[in-house]
This record gives structure tokens, C-alpha cells and sequence, in this order.
């Protein structure tokens, strides 16, 4: 790269926080050197458009070829927000299942979208104009879908909480290796005689009352009682996290009911790196690598995958920019006035602001966090499972295990935690306290 | 000085959400002696097409990390960022990669 600036006195690259030469220069396409640059990658890495498409394809392609948990033929269901990263991550499903033979994808994707309108400050009818637009976008790509409503969250059965038992088909001693499931498909195939995707073209909705021609919202009643929960989460804070734990469930629930073994999920880079320090900052240092690594197996049967957390949130704007990519924006998760910004939302504002003057930070932060284990304490029973987040109770051993403890009855239909090691009464404090100032304007 | 210049400005991503929800503005920025830079340019944005909280668009003299700028569909990086000069008819695109306010 030739970062020369004539005005600066030779001033090359390096100068002040990493930043190239200001002025504009017309750049060329570092990859095949032709191309004029559309926009710049990682650090001062000039891409031409089509280079940056074989760039953004290749990666989701080598993400799952590497880490080889997609089994030929699995089912996976697809959660699609509507936003930018779930979007083209649905993009890169399609082109993967429309690629020649060898190398296709060869999964079976739903889709599933969670209508999130009554903690999002949209009227009624907002609702119906997001879930119009979303339901045409599922629709279009042929694959079966499932849209729910945050509301349902309310009727999930206790089952949810639990782990579902590992299934037969998962890798393992019993089961087929990877390269051997591969090679059996791809001869069962040519048998069957290979038509392109395995998929009917199937594109209505599936609910359990039979297609239906407009998607319904819930009754007042049940979107009150949603708002009364939120509502009595406290702080910002708590409200994000309850908004991802029920929506995490409705879609675990979906899965489970529609015989679905894996979920992809679309994390961007930036988002994991974001969720890394704020989980840290909400006491879940030990969960780190399942909350952000690229499987997550707390929940036995259905494994949740996080194919887009290589790309940056910058990388996914652009590419749905250039080529076309729908979505569907809707407004964040409500506040209170004058209420404090959540943990979610200070490191957010942290990381992107200290990324502006040191481009690393972000992929600093993600290459971290690449580095935990993803085997976090296993939990030898039932008792020893947070009931909410599934994750083995960090609440023992350690320097700091023997003077943190949660005991109690979580409600009738809840059996309470028992303890075998003798643990003090303390509550674990649910969110740490923190001094903040009133962010200075402008 | 600097003859009147049409210019489209468009937000995307959930930056629409400041400006009234509309996702493009087609405007003609007025003659005036200093030259129409992004800097300058996002001045007169702030002053006249920015409806709601200017801090969840605008950071100093610059747009909010996490705000991308597109200058005629390319990396503003490529083109000098706040230094660039406009020129009649460029489109600028700003996109919000931010998720919640």
C-alpha cells in the first residue's frame, strides 16, 4: 500500500492512530489490482466490489467447511431478526444452496422470525406493516418459515428450561464421522438422481393451525402481560437480557417442535466482541466461550451456530448494500425516560468509540475471546444447571465460588435448586453497580 | 464561489429513525464561500434535516462510531473521509450499524 501524501512532509503510513493519508487518492482493488475499490476491510484493505463478493461468499463457505457440524441432510433452522447481519447471513444460505454440486451446501434450512412489536414501542398496525414486509421476505426464499410473537414466550412449558437429551445422530463414537456422512449423501444422490436442491419448493408458513393467509397478533391481554414483565425488569440492562433470553427459548422451542437439530444464529464480529465485555461486565465470565463461540451445545438436543461472527458489522452493510440484500429495520427494545443506558448499549458506545482513533480494538477483543475454551464447567446434574440460561452453576469452588451462592424457590412450578456443598445464604447480585455520568452532548 | 449543487442524501439501517423516517432527501445546498466538505455538510445537516437527538448521529465534527458513510456508493475512507469536497450530484448514504438507540 502507498499511503504517500505530498502536503504532510512525507508523513507516511502510521501517523496519528493508525488512520491512512486523508486525502483521496483513486485506489485499486488490492486483491486482483484492476478493479477500482469500493470500500476498505479490516485495517487499509482496499476491495473492488466483485472481489469483496468472492471475499464475503468464500468465508461463510470456509467458516462451515472448517468446523464441520452441519451434517449433510440436517435440518437448520435459520433466526432471522430482520436486520442487517441475520439478512445476508440468509443470503449466503441461498447462494451455498445454489452453488454446482460439489461444493453445495447440503443442510435443509427453515427460517424462523420472532415478532418483538409490543417491547418495541410499534402501535398495532406497525406491527402488522413489519410483519407484512418480514413474511414477503421469508417468503421469497422458498424455504418453509415460522413467524411468532414475543408474546408466546408466556406459554412456553417448563421443558424449556431444560436440556434435551442428545440425540443418537451427533457426531460422536457411535455415529458417522463428518467426511464419512459427506460421501454416503453425495452416493445417495447421484442414486436418487440429483435434481439441485434437496428442498420441495415449499413456501407457506407452518403453525400449528395450518397455513394461514395474514399473520394474526396476539390479544391485548397477553401483549399486557408481556409489557407488565418488561416492565418490571428494573434497569435497561435487565430488560435486553430478559429480551434475548425469551427470545432465545421461542426459538429453541421451534426448533424442538419442528424436529430442527441446529439454529444458526447472526452474530456479527462487532456484536460478539460487544457481547464479550458486556457478558463480562454482567458476571457470566465463565460462559464467555459458549455465549459467543461459534457452537453453543448447552441445550442438549438443538445446537445453536454462529456462522456470521467472523464478519464485521461494516463488512455486512456493505454487501447488503452492493447486492441487494432486504431487510427489515425495526425500533430498538423501549426505555424509560430518563432511565440509564443499559451495559449492552455503554459498550457498545465503548468499543465503536475506540475503534474509531484504533482500528484493532474490535478484532483484538473477537481474537480474545477466540482463545477461551468451549468447554465450560460441565454440570453433572440437573440441580447444577441455571434454570434460565442453562449454563453449569459457576457458583462453586474457586477463590471467589465459596462466597457467592443463589438459594431459593424460583416459584411453585419450579423445583428450588438443592446444594449439596454448604453455601452461605448470600444473593449473587444480578447486576453489578455502576457510577455513571450523563454522556456529554453533541 | 461555489455554484448550487443537487445532492441526494440517503439513511439507511435505522438512521432513517432520526430524520422523521424519511430514507432520502434530495437537496440543493446553498452557494456559499466555504467549500461544501462532508465536515460541512454534516454541519448543515445537523442545522436543517436532523429532527431527533443529534448525539445518536453526530460525534464531535464527524458522524457516531458504529454510522457508516457511503460517498456514490464507495467507502468514505477512500475518499478522504471529512476532507472530501462535494461535487453537484454526488449522493451520500449514511447507514447505522448501531443496535439499540
Amino acid at each position: 500500500t502507498s499511503w504517500c501524501c505530498p502536503g504532510t512532509g512525507g508523513a507516511g503510513p502510521g501517523v496519528a492512530g493508525d488512520r491512512p493519508c486523508p486525502h483521496s487518492h483513486p485506489r485499486t482493488c488490492m486483491k486482483c489490482g484492476q478493479g477500482t475499490a469500493a470500500l476498505v476491510i479490516r485495517v487499509g484493505d482496499p476491495f473492488c466490489r466483485s472481489c469483496f463478493r468472492e471475499y464475503f461468499v468464500h468465508k461463510f463457505r470456509a467458516m462451515l467447511g472448517k468446523n464441520r457440524v452441519i451434517f449433510p441432510g440436517e435440518k437448520v433452522l435459520l433466526a432471522v431478526s430482520g436486520g442487517p447481519a441475520s439478512s445476508a447471513m440468509v443470503r449466503q444460505v441461498q447462494e451455498g444452496l445454489s452453488r454446482e454440486a460439489a461444493k453445495r451446501l447440503r443442510f435443509v434450512p427453515g427460517l424462523v422470525y420472532v415478532e418483538e412489536g409490543a417491547v418495541r414501542r410499534q402501535s398495532p398496525e406497525q406491527r402488522e406493516q413489519s410483519l407484512a414486509q418480514m413474511e414477503t421476505l421469508l417468503k421469497a426464499t422458498g424455504f418453509p418459515y415460522y413467524l411468532i410473537h414475543l408474546e408466546e414466550a408466556l406459554e412456553l412449558p417448563p421443558s424449556i428450561l431444560q436440556p434435551g437429551p442428545e440425540r443418537t445422530s451427533t457426531p460422536g463414537p457411535s455415529g458417522p464421522s463428518y467426511k464419512e456422512a459427506v460421501d454416503s449423501f453425495i452416493q445417495q444422490q447421484r442414486q436418487d438422481g440429483d435434481t439441485g436442491t434437496s428442498l420441495p419448493g415449499h413456501s407457506s408458513q407452518d403453525t400449528a393451525a395450518g397455513p394461514s393467509a395474514t399473520p394474526r397478533l396476539p390479544d391485548a391481554a397477553q401483549t399486557q402481560e408481556l409489557l407488565r414483565s418488561f416492565e418490571a425488569a428494573g434497569t435497561a440492562t435487565a430488560r435486553e437480557e430478559l429480551l434475548e433470553m425469551l427470545r432465545t427459548h421461542l426459538i429453541m422451542q421451534t426448533a424442538r417442535d419442528r424436529g430442527y437439530t441446529k439454529v444458526m444464529t447472526g452474530e456479527s464480529l462487532t456484536r460478539v466482541a460487544i457481547k464479550l465485555l458486556t457478558n463480562l461486565s454482567l458476571g457470566r465470565g465463565a460462559f464467555l466461550a459458549v455465549d459467543t463461540g461459534f457452537t453453543d451445545q448447552r441445550h442438549g438436543d438443538v445446537m445453536v451456530v454462529r456462522p456470521m461472527r467472523d464478519y464485521t458489522a461494516k463488512e455486512i452493510a456493505f454487501y447488503n448494500r452492493f447486492f441487494s440484500v432486504p431487510t427489515v429495520i425495526v425500533p430498538p427494545l423501549f426505555t424509560k425516560r430518563r432511565e440509564k443506558p443499559s451495559i449492552h448499549q455503554l459498550v457498545e458506545r465503548f468499543l465503536l468509540g475506540l475503534q474509531e482513533e484504533f482500528p484493532s480494538t474490535i478484532s483484538t477483543v473477537y481474537r480474545t475471546g477466540e482463545k477461551l475454551s468451549p468447554e465450560p464447567a460441565k454440570a453433572s446434574s440437573e440441580s447444577q444447571r441455571c434454570l434460565l440460561c442453562l449454563c453449569g452453576l459457576d457458583t462453586i469452588g474457586g477463590e471467589w465460588g465459596g462466597h457467592w451462592g443463589a438459594q431459593g424457590d424460583l416459584g411453585s412450578s419450579c423445583a428450588p435448586l438443592s446444594d449439596p456443598l454448604a453455601l452461605t445464604e448470600e444473593e449473587l447480585a444480578l447486576e453489578p453497580t455502576l457510577i455513571l455520568e450523563e454522556p456529554a452532548a453533541g | 464561489l461555489a455554484s448550487p449543487m443537487v445532492h441526494c442524501f440517503y439513511f439507511r439501517g435505522g438512521a432513517e429513525l432520526l430524520f422523521d423516517g424519511v430514507k432520502k432527501h434530495q437537496v440543493t445546498l446553498p452557494c456559499q464561500p466555504e467549500p461544501w466538505d462532508i465536515r460541512n455538510l454534516l454541519k448543515w445537516i445537523k442545522q436543517n434535516l436532523l429532527k431527533e437527538r443529534p448525539e445518536l448521529f453526530m460525534q464531535g465534527e464527524s458522524v457516531r462510531p458504529g454510522i457508516l458513510v457511503l460517498i456514490n456508493e464507495a467507502d468514505w475512507e477512500l475518499m478522504g473521509e471529512l476532507d472530501y469536497k462535494l461535487q453537484d450530484q454526488d449522493n451520500v448514504l449514511f447507514i447505522s450499524t448501531l443496535h439499540g438507540g
